[in-house]
């Protein structure tokens, strides 16, 4: 028994319509609600009246730059409930055009507060942070090449990046700072100081992931909305989510290295930007991604909320156990490797970075190859089904080049050494074009498909423009799937 | 010969596929494992790195010192006062009346005998007053 081939287009009837923008600016407020209740509790917590002279750490006064946060938060409140208030007048009579601005405007009045910590961190440290430049760059390629088969566009991942450099890693710091000025009113017990130090440490590390997690997946959450037509999986997800911690990892490290005792900078460069920088951050981020992309390809609402708490869970326990877990272990380690610190450093940390984030390693690699394994069989069936329509976007022997990366890689090597860099972009070009042409098609064809899906049409005549073959006339209505098979 | 189709059993609708979604709720699991093993050691152990010896200073709150004061008044006495009075009575009179009538008198005295004056001393001056909540400035 043979399997029908795929459709040229698209199965018949109207494909549901996600919420784009407005999703993502539903995103942003949660994340100012998540400051006000932070402020709420601030301002509510009982009087701090400490015996002892060593919690005096929790008396300091506030940052500047977290007063600075604070007054911009509260300024971008205003200017948002006034172009909230425009919207709603606009949308009834302004065009589409004037309407998105409008809401690009809200998000980001709503967002840019939180860059102002980060930036801090990074421009009074800027010899830190071209240290950690060219490690991160390295990943960052990586994480885009693991794309074996199509790829999202580079500023797509980029976009991740830059969230979870400024804006993740923002909203991070100032719940931290909310959290050391606020907790030791509410924890703090005098009759029982060991307990009350244990509970401070421990909640500080709950905080901590869990207010660094929901700032990295709101990231990925505004790219996933807003670029869903390029989230094709879990693929996409892994690698948006891998970029949104690589640039939190980044953040992370220069504000560690800049504020650490000059003697342990190498320690800290060592451990977070070669040993831990595919893992921990990264790798808990990879797992909140997975979840937004199986998400895409279900079409009942509650196993989209069940994939993504399932991601975002994953990582706050994963984030909770490294801070919690980690300094115990490292401890450890210095007692394992007192009479080596170089050993330490080389063989030690590798072993307790595993030890804690390694199992979320694992999971984000395991959900990887799950996905790239079914990308391969559905491009398989639908470039098969595009070389035998005939339409020359797709040839028979390209079918089997395009399921092979390391043939393309090997191929594409050879084409950079006969044609230079032109000739090698070119061909990408087409190969991209070609896989994104499958995977549309493909996509179409799945239960969970909406309307960001693409039309086919245009990326079919986009692949014969490169091959530089005619592009026919557009067909008012592409035959149905019996008329193809009769 | 061909067995002939089952129909669907009544009640069971053929669901369309759900991938991922045992696997994410597996990571979710994880992550709450993760969480309670992370409460386990974090609550039963103590923090590794030492507490300051630095203390960091404490926020200044306009009109108050900065500091302990350094310069303590002078003039506050380092003794007990000496200006006590010293003539007090060393014994108690002895010209308390000695002939006590043995019958109730029918005549009642018209003059009724005064105790000696006693000398007090007086409030003693010149104790300085302790520095306020202000300070010695």
């Amino acid at each position: 028994m043979t399997t029908p081939p795929m459709p040229l287009a698209p199965p018949p009837g109207p494909r549901r319509s996600r919420p784009g923008l407005p999703a993502a600016i539903a995103v942003a407020v949660a994340l100012s609600a998540a400051f006000a209740v932070g402020q709420v509790i601030y301002w509510a917590q009982p009087e701090l009246t400490s015996p002892l002279p060593w919690m005096r750490v929790f008396l300091l006064p506030e940052p500047d730059v977290f007063t600075l946060t604070r007054v911009l938060v509260y300024v971008s409140w205003g200017v948002s409930v006034l172009l909230g208030l425009l919207l709603l007048a606009l949308r009834q009579r302004g065009n589409a055009a004037v309407v998105r601005s409008f809401q690009f405007s809200l998000l980001a009045a709503l967002l840019l507060p939180f860059v102002v910590m980060p930036l801090d961190i990074l421009g009074s440290a800027p010899l830190k942070l071209l240290i950690c430049l060219p490690t991160t760059a390295v990943a960052l390629l990586c994480v885009h090449r693991l794309q074996l088969y199509r790829r999202m566009p580079a500023w797509l991942l980029l976009a991740g990046f830059g969230w979870g450099a400024v804006i993740g890693g923002g909203f991070g710091t100032v719940m931290t700072t909310w959290f050391y000025r606020y907790a030791p009113g509410y924890l703090l017990d005098w009759q029982y100081p060991r307990d009350t130090i244990r509970t401070i440490y421990t909640v500080l590390a709950l905080n901590a992931g869990i207010a660094s997690e929901i700032g990295k997946a709101a990231g990925v959450a505004v790219l996933f909305f807003l670029f869903r037509r390029h989230f094709g999986g879990v693929v996409s997800g892994v690698v948006i989510g891998a970029a949104v911690g690589l640039g939190f990892n980044l953040t992370e490290t220069v504000n560690y290295m800049a504020t650490i005792e000059p003697g342990q900078q190498s320690a800290q460069f060592w451990m977070r930007q070669v040993v831990g920088l595919m893992a921990v951050h990264v790798a808990f981020t990879a797992v909140v991604g997975a979840g937004f992309g199986a998400a895409r390809r279900l079409p009942e609402f509650r196993d989209r909320l069940l994939v993504v708490g399932g991601g975002v869970l994953a990582a706050i326990g994963g984030h909770f156990a490294t801070d919690a877990v980690m300094p115990q272990l490292g401890k450890w380690k210095e007692d394992l490797f007192s009479h080596d610190q170089t050993l330490g450093l080389l063989l030690g940390a590798p072993l307790i970075t595993a030890i804690t984030s390694g199992v979320f390693v694992a999971l984000a690699v395991l959900i990887l190859r799950r996905g790239l394994t079914a990308q391969a069989a559905g491009l398989a069936r639908a470039l098969r089904a595009e070389a035998e329509a005939g339409t020359g976007a797709v040839t028979a022997p390209e079918v089997d080049l395009l399921l092979a990366p390391r043939r393309r890689l090997l191929l594409e090597l050879r084409v950079w050494r006969r044609d230079g860099t032109a000739g090698l972009r070119h061909l990408m070009r087409l190969h991209q074009a070609q896989l994104d042409l499958a995977t549309q098609r493909w996509h179409g064809t799945l239960p969970g498909a909406d309307a960001s899906v693409p039309d086919v049409r245009p990326l079919r005549a986009r692949v014969l423009e490169l091959k530089g073959l005619p592009v026919p006339p557009a067909h008012p209505a592409f035959p149905s799937a019996l008329e193809a098979l009769s | 010969m061909t067995t002939p189709a089952q129909p669907p059993e009544k009640g069971r609708e053929e669901r369309p596929p759900r991938p991922y979604v045992r696997m994410m709720s597996a990571a979710g699991a994880i992550g709450v494992i993760a969480s309670v093993v992370a409460a386990l050691v974090g609550f039963t152990t103590d923090p590794v790195f030492p507490l300051p010896e630095k203390m960091p200073t404490m926020p200044s709150i306009p009109g108050m010192p900065t500091s302990m004061p350094t310069d303590m008044p002078t003039d506050i006495p380092t003794d007990l006062p000496t200006a006590w009075p010293t003539d007090f009575p060393t014994r108690f009179p002895t010209n308390f009346p000695t002939r006590f009538p043995t019958h109730f008198p029918t005549r009642f005295p018209t003059r009724v005998p005064t105790l000696p004056p006693m000398p007090m001393p007086s409030h003693p001056t010149g104790v300085p007053e302790l520095p306020g909540p202000g300070g010695s400035r």
